[in-house]
């Protein structure tokens, strides 16, 4: 074959007195151009959004020869025209048309050498921008396992760019590709203005359809062409294992049952890998908290250090191992190709209620944390698609939940501990029902279309790669840890501030307090003013006067008077005013709740959870029947798998929709929600007989 | 058939599993026309179906792609007997 020229040097040039300061990665979804990415920059690499949008952008700096050079990550894209948001993002970012971000100096084109033909499409447009550009030919050792050679020289002759060869697998060619980035960084460069093969190909494909010369297949044909040049070896991968693989991960029904084995295998090893360093973060964060307590001089800063920041962020970093874990794991599934085939099988059940099937893998995350899961949703190509599963993901239990689902459990099955079960059976499955509905709900009514036909490019099956995997994990980790220190540090402080002030006078404390409890307390002097107690007795008898009098100072705060305040909207569910506070105290987040109803019961903040959950148990309302019957149990726990109660959600809602719209609708409609669930539980249970 | 076009064309969703095609047309009235063609089922590529059914597996310019049978139903093929060059 002749030498096939696609660009063509035009007679005007501009030239540019400094080297390229912002170098581009550009390449096809699934090239491997996030792991060159990640190889180049390591832990340099920081995510932003692009401005103006919700989208993620990743950049690192590099020391150049000239100075700091930025290398962005763009976001996978097949085609410098159109495309689904992200790739229509990268293409505006790369033609210099997104306003807020500068046009890229140059351009790294990385093409995926096991299938260089098909990555050569969007190549040849890049390379008609006429950006300094070299190309990294990456996967090579893949390639070269599949009888594949690239002829570099060739291929550097038909796009008139260097070319390296490398593998961010084995780190082939990379200390080349740096070599070549700070060519393009240390070289003046001729910005070369190319003859507009794109403008001959302008006329719009829908209206050439079924011309032969039809411009995107002749693009396609030149990529074929040049692809058989530079490429020697066979032209098929020899595909048997992954056509067999295919057949039962892709099935109808062996698809989806593979799915849900894997996916069961991941939350299984979710929970337990994530146990023990949960464990460490509780037990260091109680060991911080308690060190506060000692060394800090009695009074409300103490209370401040230790009772509101440490607690309170502790409650939450508690979940960084689950969301690590989570991240780390998709990642290697998603490297090995697997994810793009759970999207692909799930697609038929998941269209039913309107979403696409890549929609499913946050919504499984989501049962884990509902933040890293609307951060996974960055995935769904199409807003509409992206935006209902975000509203609907925190309907999912997460484990937040748990503790709540726990003390539902002992107080309907206190004596049969192993029905405890069927709570959490029941309200896992209410999550899922209530989701799947308002996404129905949803795309019939506020959000109306259908969800994006199937098309997906299903990547060849490959070994993952451990270093993006844990590069991945230490970016969302950071991104989380950057949550808790900031917008749930504020959190804490505010519902501190609410618990805590105004406080009630001791005075005023003295006379709130009910006969029985005065009885106690004047014991509990008695106790210990007795001599020779020990400073532990001590404590213990002071921890026990404080509980008797907490409740009164707590219905005295902010808080306990806006509860108060509430309450009749919480009466047709079956809540007293003790329970109302307790909800409106874990607006914030609901695991908060097992700890107010400690304080406003006097249980005791800390108490041992079996503990609480017998006291609450023997619980009366003012008329003396029992607080917790059966009705208000199942209203509880209703109301607390439908409730958006969770403020950092909230915050993540906001910053990934671009606006508090969404995060207050989102609040409003589950607020709704549950309020009306949970009193149609509530009522029917009643009228069961499950008031008693 | 009636979705036989002609007496040897087919919409993709009805050509046999491992029998390689020329893409001879893609419907026009279609949200996702650009997305299909720059991802190779264009006109004058060659495919071939991996699986059939509901959702569709075919392999275009060495990549496996997902679809839906609505999809597959927009494109028109002529299968061929000669192995093509390109085709995997």
């Amino acid at each position: 074959m002749d030498n096939i020229s696609l660009p063509t040097l035009a007679p005007n040039r501009q030239t540019r007195q400094h080297g390229a300061q912002r170098i581009a990665l550009v390449g096809n979804p699934n090239s491997g151009k996030t792991a060159v990415f990640n190889q180049l920059t390591g832990l340099r690499a920081k995510s932003s959004n692009f401005p103006g949008t919700t989208l993620e952008c990743r950049s690192a700096e590099m020391e150049g020869p000239a100075g700091p050079i930025t290398l962005l990550d763009l976001p996978g894209l097949y085609s410098l025209e159109g495309g689904e948001t992200e790739e229509e993002l990268a293409a505006s970012i790369i033609k210099g048309h997104h306003p807020g971000t500068s046009r890229p100096d140059a351009v790294v084109a990385v093409l995926d050498a096991t299938n260089l033909p098909r990555q050569l499409y969007l190549a040849s447009q890049v390379r008609e921008l006429g950006l300094p550009m070299v190309i990294c030919v990456t996967q090579m050792d893949l390639a070269r396992a599949q009888g594949i050679e690239i002829l570099k020289e060739t291929l550097a002759q038909e796009l008139g760019a260097p070319v390296v060869l490398t593998s961010a697998r084995t780190g082939e060619g990379m200390a080349l590709l740096e070599n070549e980035i700070a060519r393009l960084a240390s070289t003046p460069a001729q910005k070369e203005q190319y003859e507009p093969f794109a403008q001959e190909l302008a006329c719009r494909v829908a209206t050439c359809a079924g011309c032969t010369s039809c411009p995107t297949a002749r693009r396609h044909q030149w990529a074929a062409d040049v692809g058989a040049k530079a490429a020697s070896g066979p032209a098929a991968a020899p595909s048997v294992w992954a056509d067999r693989a295919d057949h039962v991960l892709t099935h109808p029904m062996w698809g989806v049952l593979g799915f849900a084995v894997i996916m069961a295998g991941l939350f299984v090893s979710l929970f337990v890998l994530a146990k023990p360093p949960m464990d460490w973060i509780n037990a260091a964060c109680g060991w911080v908290g308690e060190q506060a307590k000692n060394h800090l001089q009695d009074g409300d800063f103490n209370d401040f250090i230790s009772s509101g920041v440490i607690t309170g962020v502790g409650s939450v970093l508690v979940f960084l191992p689950q969301i690590c874990i989570l991240f780390f794991m998709l990642s290697l599934l998603e490297d090995t190709g697997y994810l793009a085939r759970a999207a692909f099988v799930m697609d038929r059940l998941m269209r039913k209620v309107g979403l696409p099937g890549r929609a499913f893998v946050p919504m499984l995350s989501a049962h884990a944390c509902a933040i890293p899961a609307i951060m996974a949703t960055r995935a769904l190509p199409n807003r509409r698609d992206r935006l209902i599963t975000i509203l609907i993901i925190p309907l999912l239990t997460c484990s937040a939940r748990l503790p709540v689902y726990a003390m539902v459990a002992a107080l309907l099955f206190h004596n049969r501990p192993e029905l405890g079960g069927l709570v959490f059976a029941g309200a896992y499955g209410l999550g899922i029902v209530a989701a799947l509905g308002m996404a129905f709900l949803f795309r019939h009514t506020l959000l109306k279309g259908t969800p994006r036909e199937l098309l997906i490019e299903l990547p060849s099956y490959k070994v993952p790669s451990l270093r993006s995997a844990l590069l991945t994990t230490w970016d969302r980790g950071l991104v989380f840890l950057k949550q808790a220190g900031t917008i749930i540090l504020l959190i804490s402080v505010i519902l501190w501030s609410a618990k805590t002030y105004p406080k009630m006078p001791e005075s005023q404390v003295a006379q709130s307090l009910t006969q029985t409890e005065a009885a106690k307390m004047a014991e509990l002097g008695l106790q210990s003013a007795e001599p020779g107690l020990d400073a532990q007795k001590q404590k213990e008898l002071g921890d026990a006067k404080d509980a008797i009098t907490a409740p009164h100072r707590f219905r005295h705060a902010v808080l306990g008077r806006i509860g108060h305040a509430v309450q009749p909207a919480f009466a047709p569910l079956g809540f007293d005013e003790k329970i109302s506070v307790g909800v409106l105290a874990s607006f914030a987040a609901r695991e908060v709740v097992v700890s107010t109803l400690g304080i406003v019961t006097g249980v005791g903040e800390g108490a041992e959870r079996q503990d609480l959950f017998k006291a609450l148990a023997a619980e009366k309302r003012a008329d003396g029947t029992p607080l917790f019957t059966t009705a208000t149990c199942l209203s509880l726990l209703v109301f607390f798998v439908l409730a958006m109660q969770c403020l950092p959600t909230q915050a993540i809602t906001r910053r990934e929709t671009g606006s508090w719209k969404w995060a207050a609708f989102q609040l409003g409609y589950m607020s709704v929600l549950a309020w009306t669930s949970a009193f149609v539980v509530y009522h029917i249970a009643l009228w069961l007989g499950g008031g008693a | 058939m009636s979705n036989q076009t002609s007496k040897s064309f087919f919409t993709l969703s009805h050509l046999p599993t491992g029998v390689r095609a020329v893409v001879k047309h893609v419907g026009s009235d279609l949200l996702d026309l650009e997305r299909l063609k720059v991802m190779g089922l264009c006109e004058g590529q060659t495919v071939r179906v991996l699986r059939g059914g509901d959702r569709l597996i075919v392999c275009s310019c060495g990549t496996r792609i997902g679809m839906s049978r609505h999809l597959a139903e927009q494109i028109t093929v002529e299968p061929v007997s000669e192995p093509v060059e390109g085709a995997r």
